[in-house]
């Protein structure tokens, strides 16, 4: 046999969100991950945005701790300014040249001080906000920039251009700049690519009447995120470029970009709808006076989870919805006011004044990601994205080499988030007999026991260069730190955290015998897992330490008062002393885990999911309610693009019945569980015999049911069939299809109605190729599409192009005017108002078919929700974790969702989805430990009364009730408590309590504050 | 001396502080008279902190989390709501002036808006004075009854019904509900707090 001569390392190319997420999940399953980053900083689009939708969430807010992470994670090396120039070598033994730009600064000397930053004397365009703004030429991308280093523009650059200024390199105290860094490669061996350089927004400049370079209130949708963001160049004041005024009228162009073969693209862009309602929603936030929106579309595609119900909630608002494709923007007069024309719905001619105009511009595939595929000979498809297949969703066409985000297809943030966890999943599992071969652990140096022992507390107070030095009085605060409570020595340093603090640091910890440690300098949320690393060098250990923030929240801020922002650090740094008295040594627990997956149901999710963790090496249980596999795959045949599924399911099952380290239960279904994330204890009924199983993970992949109408006489009439119905009669080339001259399609039926106010989103697609394909047969039949939007999001537009251009007809109904079928003498008749005529059709179709939607049985999925404690949403889906960036996590950590379960979406999603819970798992499994977080809750036993209040306010069912002699008390499961408190805040006595942030702790702190007087 | 009033924030790590943070990286001004202690979520504020706070000097409390909606715990922030809903009835029972506690949202990118805030609560508190002085009580009888309220809150009872009442919020999905808040706390808790910081007197 062979030796595994793998790489257990992966470089992923590309450093917004699906980078991430794939450089994370693969630096947590065992793998070393070389980030490679075009630009000086990661976080890419999605770091741009204001919010998003449609929870309106921050985007940097829900990014920023995920970049913090990247960056800290010791397996994953962050290049950036790079790109990759060479491959050779085969799948699992690459070896990569990746070419290095000169960022002119030395990001191992670089502290990020800022020093150079305030010398640079050239002001340039900030194109990080579409210039609206200017920044220095040696600046940093955003205060939120991951790696915090500044980087030099070489285009504006005095002395990179005319050898002139050099004024920043001598300022810098750490030699960090070197104005003749040169460009360099960089030969790195690795296992697996993952191909993640997103995409860009269209140029609207080829539309010359939308007059975008003309008319400075026209802007486009990029433009506009970075008007609304705080950190934007108006500070988030709704303002419009040409005057500085707040709009009163905002328009919204859809499609700019997007569905138009001759100057655009004739894909649709899938994110466009949901933006323009998100920037029209915060628009009206920021707006003083109440703003008029309004929205020029041609299909609102709002199909994913929670869409519909946020588009409903838009037009109740009263944000306008306008159905026109608008072809030119007219300058109103000279005041910057722009106008459009249009035909309403009611064919009446309009003319509308706007103050401002955003253009929805679509997504379209960058260039040297274009030219990169090629280099690599990985295949393209017609609209220059990575070729894939429906269920190959991440694989590129050149093995080991896979793809996630809007280089592989136009999507939004969640379904780039599962692509990541899925390509990763892909990497992962070729190169699995390399796990662990490559990663970097951390050395243990012991630990000095310091129980008991009165506190000897050190304060190390930072001048950051002049950034503190500069307003407050160092002096003072270091005379005054001498004298507080349990301290024995302070002292102050130009740079607290350079590396040569960190020795004096270490030094002083030995010197004093100092068991607390107290730094006054910049922000906690980004240094102190650096001072606490210090510690643990030192033998301490990390939770012994305090910081305090003189820097953000002191000098910066308070700079025309220095006096007064000095008292405020010496109250500050008190307070934080007070703290440091009383903290106590954690210790993070560390658990066993049962390398185990449960997967509940045997659909494609589940088997997909299934294969991909047993690929990985992980014994998996797979639990089917029926008894076949297969799922509702079964029952389709083929996929939009004609790809096969009745075969690629029967290879599915093929290969999960032969997996050694597959054991499937059919006829099965959960009874009881027991157990939390790494160790559960699940009871199955099989075949009317109980049996127990232990297992780490769970995965609910339990499908959904298509919706059975009692409208349009289904049921009633045998010519009225649901999809799935005609699906397998078209399959069979039943005599009906052969014969028939006309088929009514109804969309919707019993979709976005009240009582399912969702969208089943795959139904648009599914009735056109079904269309197409009766087209196939009979060119001359007639067939009738009746719609309420045409969805086919995505590259399915082209399904749509080219129904209407193979004479299909649509006609658009509204839910309140929905068609009427009725039956004459056994023979069908359609009504339907036609919204182009106005008046009423007759139709009298040889059969219906009715596009019916997903749903789900709440009793078929209520218990199991209950038994893992997720949680449900008014449909009976599963609810994810967070909807942007954890689409496959329930809120229990070690449950992970897939496929219908969670939301109605075609096959290829479904596939990415298993793919990506199947990453989760190993990520769990592949561990030897788990260990969980250390500040977290405790219980004090003798105090605690067992009253249950703590056990039903964890958000996170991180408390039990246990049984102790005759007495419920409760428990913290480490191994799910996140530490937020809430549980401390609400004990009727007291007896729970969360570590770093006790009741006492924060006392004292208070305490503190009140010592003195002044302010 | 001119009075500088002292103003004690506990700013939630994830969204308020961050936003702290930003003021300070983007440089925008405001008073120093608030001083920070950090905690992992605005849900971790517990009543009492408040009342220490003012009983130790503080003449204006300030709480800052995530925006309803973005708490990193989900619940935290619904959970401060109720907190300083409740407090402020309680100050507002022993004759402080509920202004003096502000709970505020801010975003990490809301830099500039937190500053603002910032600005805007010191000089409201400055325009009411040290404590207790546009309230017309002395300090040592402010400073009495907070420390009775402290007493009363923790009493077992009252803790459990403060428990309850926040475990039927949660239950019954009503932190949007003022209405109902208003009249849980009035009836549960402020009932019995009243007999307690007064009944001797
Ligand atoms: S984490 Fe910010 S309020 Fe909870």
């Amino acid at each position: 046999m062979r030796t595994n001569n793998k790489t257990g390392a992966i470089m992923v190319i590309g450093g917004g969100i699906g980078g991430v997420q794939a450089s994370l999940d693969l630096a947590k399953a065992g793998f070393r991950v070389y980030l490679v980053e075009k630009e000086p900083t990661i976080g890419g689009m999605m770091a741009r945005l204001d919010k998003t939708f449609p929870t309106n969430d921050c985007s940097i807010c829900i990014l920023s701790p995920k970049l913090n992470e990247c960056e800290r994670d010791i397996n994953i090396d962050i290049i950036t300014m790079a790109e990759l120039i060479d491959l050779e070598g085969e799948p699992g033994e690459f070896k990569a040249t990746v070419k290095k730009r000169p960022r002119y600064i030395d990001e191992e000397k670089c502290n990020n001080c800022q020093m150079c930053i305030n010398y640079c004397p050239t002001i340039i365009p900030d194109s990080y906000n579409e210039n609206f703004s200017t920044t220095k030429c040696l600046h940093l991308v955003t205060p939120q920039a991951v790696p915090a280093i500044p980087f030099i523009d070489p285009n504006h650059c005095l002395f990179l251009n005319e050898r002139m200024c050099k004024i920043c390199a001598p300022v810098c105290k750490y030699e960090a700049i070197d104005l003749y860094q040169e460009e360099k490669e960089i030969a790195l061996d690795v296992g697996a690519i993952i191909l993640a350089m997103g995409s860009k927004c269209f140029d609207p400049s080829v539309y010359k009447n939308y007059g975008y370079s003309e008319f400075k209130n026209v802007v486009t949708s990029m433009e506009f995120e970075r008007i609304l963001n705080a950190s934007g160049p108006y500070e988030g004041h709704l303002l419009r470029p040409s005057d500085k005024t707040e709009p009163k009228k905002i328009a919204w162009l859809q499609c700019v970009g997007s569905r138009d073969i001759n100057r655009g693209h004739g894909y649709c862009s899938s994110v466009c709808c949901m933006y323009a309602i998100k920037q029209a929603f915060i628009a009206r936030e920021h707006s003083s006076k109440p703003l008029d929106t309004a929205i020029f579309f041609m299909d609102m595609r709002t199909a994913g989870k929670d869409f519909d119900a946020y588009f409903e909630r838009a037009k109740s608002e009263g944000i306008r919805f306008i159905r026109s494709r608008i072809h030119t923007i007219f300058p109103a007069d000279e005041s910057g006011d722009l106008l459009i024309r249009y035909i309403d719905e009611n064919g009446k001619f309009k003319e509308e004044k706007f103050d401002m105009i955003v253009l929805s511009v679509g997504l379209e595939p960058k260039s040297d990601a274009i030219n990169l595929a090629k280099k690599l000979g990985i295949k393209l498809n017609e609209n220059n994205f990575i070729e894939n297949t429906s269920f190959e969703p991440v694989k590129t066409s050149r093995p080991g080499i896979y793809v996630c985000g809007t280089l592989n297809g136009p999507k939004d943030i969640p379904s780039t988030v599962a692509e990541a966890s899925a390509a990763a999943c892909e990497a992962a599992t070729l190169l699995a007999p390399s796990r662990g071969r490559l990663v970097r652990v951390k050395e243990v140096v012991p630990e000095k026991d310091v129980s008991g022992l009165p506190p000897r507390i050190g304060v190390f107070i930072c001048h950051c260069g002049t950034n503190i030095a500069g307003v407050l009085s160092i002096k003072e605060l270091v005379e005054d730190a001498k004298k507080l409570p349990n301290v024995v020595f302070a002292m102050d340093n130009l740079y607290t955290c350079s590396t040569d603090t960190q020795e004096v640091i270490k030094e002083k910890i030995k010197e004093y015998d100092l068991n607390r440690v107290v730094v006054a300098s910049c922000t906690p949320r980004t240094h102190q897992p650096l001072f606490q690393e210090t510690l643990r060098e030192a033998g301490l250990n990390p939770y012994l330490f305090e910081m305090v923030n003189i820097r953000e929240h002191c000098s910066w801020v308070h700079r025309k008062a220095p006096e007064m922002a000095t008292e405020k650090a010496k109250a500050l740094i008190r307070m934080g002393v007070a703290k440091a008295g009383l903290l106590r040594p954690l210790k993070p627990l560390s658990i066993d885990i049962t390398k185990a997956a449960l997967v509940i149901g045997g659909g494609v999710a589940g088997l997909v999911s299934s294969l991909m963790i047993a690929d990985q090496g992980f014994k998996v249980y797979l639990v089917e309610r029926k008894d076949r596999l297969g799922g509702n795959a079964l029952r389709f045949h083929d996929t939009w693009r004609g790809e096969d599924v009745t075969a690629y399911v029967n290879g599915l099952i093929e290969k999960v019945n032969g997996h050694p380290l597959i054991e499937v239960f059919l006829n099965a279904e959960v009874l009881n569980a027991e157990g939390f994330v790494g160790n559960f204890e699940t009871t199955l009924m099989v075949k009317e015999k109980e049996m127990k199983i232990r297992h780490g993970v769970v995965i609910i992949a339990t499908g959904a049911d298509p919706y059975k109408p009692k409208e349009y006489l289904y049921g009633e009439h045998k010519d009225v069939l649901i999809s799935l119905e005609f699906d397998d009669e078209l399959s069979k080339r039943t005599e009906r299809i052969k014969n028939a001259k006309k088929v009514v399609f109804i969309q919707c039926a019993g979709s976005r109605t009240k009582e399912r106010p969702y969208c089943s989103k795959v139904c648009c697609t599914h009735s056109i190729y079904g269309a197409l394909k009766l087209k196939e047969i009979n060119p001359d039949i007639n067939v009738y599409i009746l719609y309420r939007e045409i969805r086919t999001y995505g590259e399915r537009e082209r399904l749509y192009r080219e129904a209407r251009k193979k004479g299909i007809f649509f006609i658009r109904y509204s839910l309140n005017d929905k068609p009427k079928v009725e039956s004459i003498n056994g023979k069908l008749k359609v009504v339907v108002k036609d919204h182009v005529l106005g008046i009423p059709i007759e139709i009298h179709p040889d059969f219906i078919v009715l596009a019916s939607g997903i749903m789900v049985k709440r009793e078929n999925v209520e218990k199991l929700a209950k038994l893992y404690k997720c949680t449900l949403d008014d449909q009976s889906f599963f609810r994810e974790a967070h909807v942007k960036l954890r689409p496959v996590e329930s809120s229990t950590d070690g449950i992970y969702i897939a496929g219908l379960a969670h939301y109605p979406k075609p096959i290829d999603e479904t596939i990415t989805q298993a793919k990506a819970t199947a990453m989760k798992a190993a990520e769990l499994l592949s561990k030897e430990k788990m260990i969980g977080e250390a500040a977290i809750a405790f219980v004090n036993k003798d105090l605690c009364i067992g009253c249950g209040i703590c056990t039903d306010l964890c958000p996170f069912h991180a408390v039990k009730l246990e049984r102790e002699g005759k007495k419920m008390k409760a428990s913290v499961i480490s191994a799910s408590c996140k530490g937020c408190g809430i549980c401390a805040v609400h004990c009727p006595t007291g007896a729970i309590d969360v570590s770093y942030f006790t009741n006492s702790q924060i006392k004292a702190q208070i305490e503190a504050f009140g010592v003195k007087d002044g302010i | 001396m001119a009075f500088e009033p002292k103003i004690l924030g506990f700013l939630c790590n994830w969204c308020c502080y961050a936003a702290a943070d930003t003021a300070g990286v983007s440089r925008f001004q405001y008073p120093p008279n608030l001083k920070v202690i950090r905690v992992m979520c605005s849900g971790r504020v517990a009543p009492e902190f408040i009342f220490d706070a003012f009983i130790n000097g503080a003449d204006g409390v300030f709480i800052g989390g995530c925006h309803l909606g973005d708490c990193q715990y989900l619940y935290g922030n619904y959970e401060a709501t109720v907190v300083v809903k409740m407090s402020s009835e309680i100050l507002k029972q022993i004759g402080i002036n509920p202004d003096r506690l502000l709970l505020s949202w801010h975003s990490a990118t809301e830099g500039s808006q937190f500053a603002q805030k910032i600005s805007e609560f010191t000089e409201k508190i400055r325009s009411l004075g040290p404590l207790g002085e546009s309230e017309g009580l002395a300090r040592d009888v402010v400073v009495e009854r907070l420390k009775a309220v402290i007493e009363g809150l923790k009493g077992r009872k009252i803790r459990m019904a403060f428990g309850k009442m926040c475990k039927r919020i949660r239950g019954q999905n009503k932190y949007s509900d003022k209405a109902f808040i208003e009249e849980e706390i009035n009836r549960r808790l402020i009932v019995p707090i009243k007999e307690k910081v007064f009944k001797g007197a």
